[in-house]
């Protein structure tokens, strides 16, 4: 159901990651019309991709990427302390406590959209959780705010606004605990204790930094955004 | 803020030099009643002074070690057998927990760990031998240029009761590992810190409040933002003071005359 990855070790996921950054380009690209750089194989990845992010990705039955978000420690470079300030009245945030996500994709499927986001969701505030981490900070779109409620762990807004390039933009906050973490539960329908949410762990290996370099992914045939597909 | 850190953090306020960094050790593991507590500096970073000659001191109270070499700084208090075994063995290039938590920024708990080859558990079944314990836990801490501290507590027990020990401690092994790291740079003088940052100005209207023995209901009410808001603010600036909590940030923010003092 989840993959847990670190960006040094995605390369032992190809398909997952390849698909995983070209959903990320149709729904941030092509759908929101961001400014977002994309590879020449048709993926949207970004600086933040190269700092060793650990992607909490969710999958269908048959190993398909479902549902992903990023994970970044606010005590390194992360987007709302960097380039969204401006929401959070001018307080760059950074704790070893909070933790940023971006990045969020959840394939869009009638009913299953929701449950899919819920489930997503679960396994990052699990992680979190697991980590003794008391929030996650996001920008995101304004419309996921809504995604986020109907999951049962609704974002509070701390600032927002509306920009001519990227749209409405909202900068959200989750506080983790294990009463949220049930109420998403619920609300994905998951037995939680039956869950594998163990990070993918490898030794290291060089050279590291380079792993996301997209010569270390082996390129893949331009697809129908796996969004579409799913059944 | 548990108890357990404000202990911890009278004993590091009074230390001035690395060599007593082991006596901090000593706390920590009294502190939560574990076997073993660790602190391992992978590397300062690109800024920390290379040193040729190691520079090892033994704790004087318990079997453990400080070690100084190059970039490096390790306060140990595994048996000093196991680390000369570890030190020989080469384990560091096969450790499992070393290599899973120098890739990694969340916590390692040592029973997620793979230890299906042969190596990693002739590994584990020598360690515990040498009075390690079965369960561990392990915080990565990263910092700039290239900083990798790891913060490690150990203790022999049940599958069941560690999880619930976990449970309860967790927060304060995060704040702990990223705390001692920012200590062990101040004592060996690398200036890169947690945080390049200055407050905001937001940030010390919040800690201005909270000095005022104002409750975090009613300063949030003051600032017109949620409590949630507010208590990430006070974080944040607790985080770019260096402090381990918020009567310590306080302090600090004092003593440095970013607020004044009540």
């Amino acid at each position: 159901m989840f993959t847990l990855v670190y960006g040094n070790d995605l390369f032992d996921f190809p398909r997952l990651a390849n698909e995983m950054f070209n959903d990320r380009r149709v729904q941030f690209k092509e759908d929101l019309g961001w400014d977002l750089d994309i590879d020449p194989e048709g993926r949207e990845i970004d600086h933040y991709d190269l700092m060793n992010p650990l992607y909490v990705i969710l999958k269908n039955d048959h190993g398909r990427h479902l549902a992903s978000g990023r994970l970044l420690p606010t005590t390194g470079p992360t987007m709302i302390a960097d380039h969204f300030s401006d929401l959070t009245d001018d307080v760059a945030i950074e704790s070893s406590l909070i933790w940023e996500v971006t990045r969020v994709f959840v394939a869009e499927r009638g009913k299953d959209s929701v449950r899919n986001a819920a489930r997503l969701m679960w396994g990052g505030a699990q992680i979190g959780l697991r980590a003794g981490v008391e929030f996650y900070v996001s920008v995101t779109p304004k419309y996921m705010t809504r995604v986020f409620a109907a999951c049962g762990w609704p974002a509070e807004i701390i600032g927002e606004k509306v920009t001519e390039k990227d749209g409405h933009l909202c900068a959200c906050l989750w506080e983790i605990n294990e009463k949220n973490c049930d109420a998403l539960a619920r609300k994905a329908k998951i037995d939680a204790g039956s869950i594998d949410l163990r990070v993918h762990r490898k030794p290291i290996r060089a050279p590291q930094t380079k792993a996301l370099n997209p010569a270390f992914l082996p390129p893949v045939a331009p697809t129908t955004p796996v969004a579409s597909k799913i059944c | 803020m548990s108890t357990h850190l404000n202990t911890i953090l009278e004993h590091l306020q009074t230390l001035p030099t690395l060599g007593g960094f082991g006596g901090i050790i000593d706390t920590v593991r009294g502190t939560y009643d574990v076997d073993h507590v660790t602190y391992y500096a992978v590397s300062l970073g690109i800024d920390a002074r290379e040193l040729e000659q190691p520079d090892v001191q033994e704790f004087q109270d318990i079997d453990g070690v400080i070690l100084q070499t190059g970039r490096k700084v390790a306060a140990v208090s595994y048996p000093q057998d196991w680390l000369r075994w570890y030190v020989e063995a080469n384990f560091h290039e096969s450790d499992p927990v070393l290599l899973g938590a120098s890739a990694s920024f969340d916590p390692v708990d040592w029973a997620e760990l793979s230890w299906d080859s042969r190596d990693e558990r002739e590994f584990r079944s020598q360690a515990q031998e040498f009075g390690v314990g079965n369960q561990g836990y392990t915080v990565p801490v990263r910092g700039p240029g290239g900083q990798l501290a790891l913060f490690t507590i150990n203790k022999q027990c049940s599958q069941d009761s560690w999880q619930a020990f976990l449970a309860e401690h967790r927060t304060d092994f995060m704040l702990l590992g990223h705390f001692m790291h920012q200590r062990v740079l101040k004592l060996v003088g690398v200036e890169q810190a947690a945080s390049a940052r200055p407050l905001s100005a937001r940030e010390k209207d919040a800690m201005r409040l909270i000095a005022r023995g104002m409750s975090r209901g009613r300063a949030s009410e003051a600032l017109g933002i949620s409590e949630n808001t507010f208590r990430v603010y006070i974080d944040s600036a607790r985080h770019k003071l260096g402090a381990l909590n918020i009567p310590n940030a306080i302090a600090l923010a004092v003593h440095r005359g970013i607020i004044p003092p009540v």
